[in-house]
């Protein structure tokens, strides 16, 4: 599903982020990117929907060279990955509805497809009673369960996250970790990076281990 | 397949319907600086806007003029007798591409030009009547175009007792030069301002994406695409660019208003009558429909770059 071949990358400002990176993750798997804050695991998830462009290899989606991908054809394949990512938070001027409804909105769904998909969305993240409030409203907790039902709402193929449970008490961290594991039990290829090592050691999900932007460990490989 | 296309084109309607209550929905955040951009635009389009409705009149009336002005005034020799006048007048209606013709004799000329310019007495003030005989011909409808005009005109200056042909549409000719040269200008200074309409919408634009720069990303990030994130932003440019249009009508009524006395008086002062309609509905029409198409060009060239650029960093 998630491909690399001899990944790098290095940014205008002459730092190598990734070098040499190679591993895939299957259909329907789940793996954890760890390593310590700076070794390359915003990036390396970064590659995955062309948010940023490697300077050397190949990265392959669902067998796609995603460096072959026109501009044009980018957002169908963003459609199909669900994203949590730190530094992409909630509008703040929308409810709770609105905001999880935006990506079938750009999709192009009907309103009655979209009401019907946010309040299932919603109600998996345990929400649905909240739809009509507003994202400050909510605890932080609360407002990273509905950047999980953003990413899941367009039932997306990949579901990448990048530090989901960045500022989360232990608890809500398990609870949060434990919901990626179902979207994986339901067919889901997921990837989550965190650097919360007592959180993933409670796990036994396949690691891949980044340090200075070279892979240390492939567990996820076959 | 099929299915699916009826579902794209639905959603696209869809869309199209939101992006325009988005568009409008932008006006009813932020009435002030809206209102202000349309009444930027709509100075900058008055100015052709006047141009063009002073233009469309002055070209309506040099058409009228034309068509009462295809005549020719042959002068005949001062001291010719008024039996061969007749013989020339007669000579002339043989002719196939003359519908009328008529002679004027120097008395009822004087009487005439009495008349216009409200004097009495003016050949006894003088001693003498110093009008010619003239001949008026009307050339059928058939020969009154210019090149026709002109070979007749020829042939009556070769006609003994005839001193000079004049041909009364003379002046229009120089006029529709000057008013040739004066829509090239027009549509120069036109280009210009239009420019800035695009240049003051786009503004508006980039300031709108600015503003809203988190949503665009997000939106890029979610799989949205350029397309979807510009449409309500060329209903922006397409409705104030529209509303700038029409306001720069209503500015050109108002200086056409407040022209139109003294155009009148002057006018009149040279025997011609102006039409004082206003303005043109072609020209509001105009103004209205580029507007809304430079608004539109405006908005969709700035986002374009912007997004592009966005999509690179």
């Amino acid at each position: 599903m998630i491909r690399f071949e001899n990944v790098s990358k290095r940014f205008t400002t002459g730092q190598q982020a990734l070098l040499n990176v190679n591993f895939s993750l299957e259909r329907g798997r789940m793996a954890f990117l760890t390593g310590h804050s700076g070794a390359g695991k915003s990036t390396l998830l970064k590659l995955i929907p062309a948010l940023l462009r490697p300077t050397a290899g190949r990265v392959l989606v669902d067998g796609v060279d995603i460096a072959r991908l026109p501009d044009y054809r980018i957002p169908y394949l963003r459609r199909r990955i669900g994203l949590i990512f730190q530094d992409h938070h909630l509008l703040e001027d929308r409810t709770l509805y609105d905001n999880v409804a935006l990506p079938l909105v750009v999709s192009g769904y009907r309103p009655a497809e979209i009401a019907r998909r946010v309040r299932a969305a919603l109600d998996k993240v345990g929400l649905l009673d909240r739809e009509r409030a507003y994202p400050l409203e909510l605890s932080g907790g609360e407002q990273q369960r509905v950047n999980i039902a953003r990413a899941l709402v367009n039932r997306p193929a990949i579901i990448l996250a990048d530090e989901p449970t960045g500022n989360l008490d232990p608890d809500l961290s398990l609870e949060i970790m434990n919901e990626f594991c179902k979207f994986n039990e339901v067919g889901v290829t997921v990837l989550v990076a965190s650097h919360d090592h007592d959180l993933i050691e409670r796990f036994d999900t396949p690691r891949l281990i980044l340090e200075n932007g070279q892979l240390a460990s492939d567990e996820a490989q076959p | 397949m099929k299915q699916d296309l009826a579902r794209r084109l639905d959603s696209w309607r869809h869309h199209h319907r939101q992006s325009l209550l988005d568009a409008l929905g932008r006006f009813r955040h932020g009435p002030v600086g809206a209102l202000l951009t349309v009444l930027v635009i709509g100075v900058a389009l008055a100015l052709p806007g006047v141009l063009y409705a002073v233009l469309v009149n002055l070209e309506q009336m040099s058409a009228t003029w034309r068509e009462r002005a295809s005549h020719l005034s042959l002068y005949l020799d001062e001291n010719i007798r008024a039996e061969n006048a007749n013989a020339l007048l007669s000579q002339v209606r043989g002719w196939p591409e003359i519908s009328e013709a008529r002679l004027i004799t120097p008395e009822q000329g004087l009487r005439e030009l009495e008349e216009r310019l409200g004097i009495q007495g003016t050949a006894a003030s003088l001693g003498h009547n110093p009008l010619p005989t003239v001949l008026i011909l009307h050339p059928s409808p058939a020969y009154s175009d210019s090149q026709h005009v002109d070979s007749l005109r020829e042939r009556a200056g070769t006609l003994s007792g005839v001193a000079r042909v004049s041909r009364d549409a003379d002046w229009l000719d120089r006029l529709e030069t000057i008013l040739a040269g004066a829509r090239e200008a027009a549509l120069l200074i036109s280009w210009l301002l239009g420019a800035s309409v695009a240049f003051v919408i786009g503004n508006t634009v980039r300031l709108e994406l600015q503003d809203r720069i988190a949503e665009v990303r997000l939106v890029q990030l979610i799989g949205g695409t350029r397309r979807f994130i510009r449409r309500p932003l060329l209903y922006v440019g397409l409705i104030q660019g529209a509303l700038g249009g029409l306001a720069a009508g209503l500015i050109v009524s108002l200086m056409l208003a407040l022209l139109n006395a003294p155009l009148v008086a002057l006018t009149q002062g040279y025997g011609l009558v102006l039409p004082t309609d206003g303005l043109p509905v072609i020209v509001l029409a105009s103004l209205i429909a580029g507007g809304g198409l430079l608004g539109w060009l405006g908005a969709w060239i700035t986002a374009t770059f912007f997004l592009r650029r966005l999509s690179t960093e």
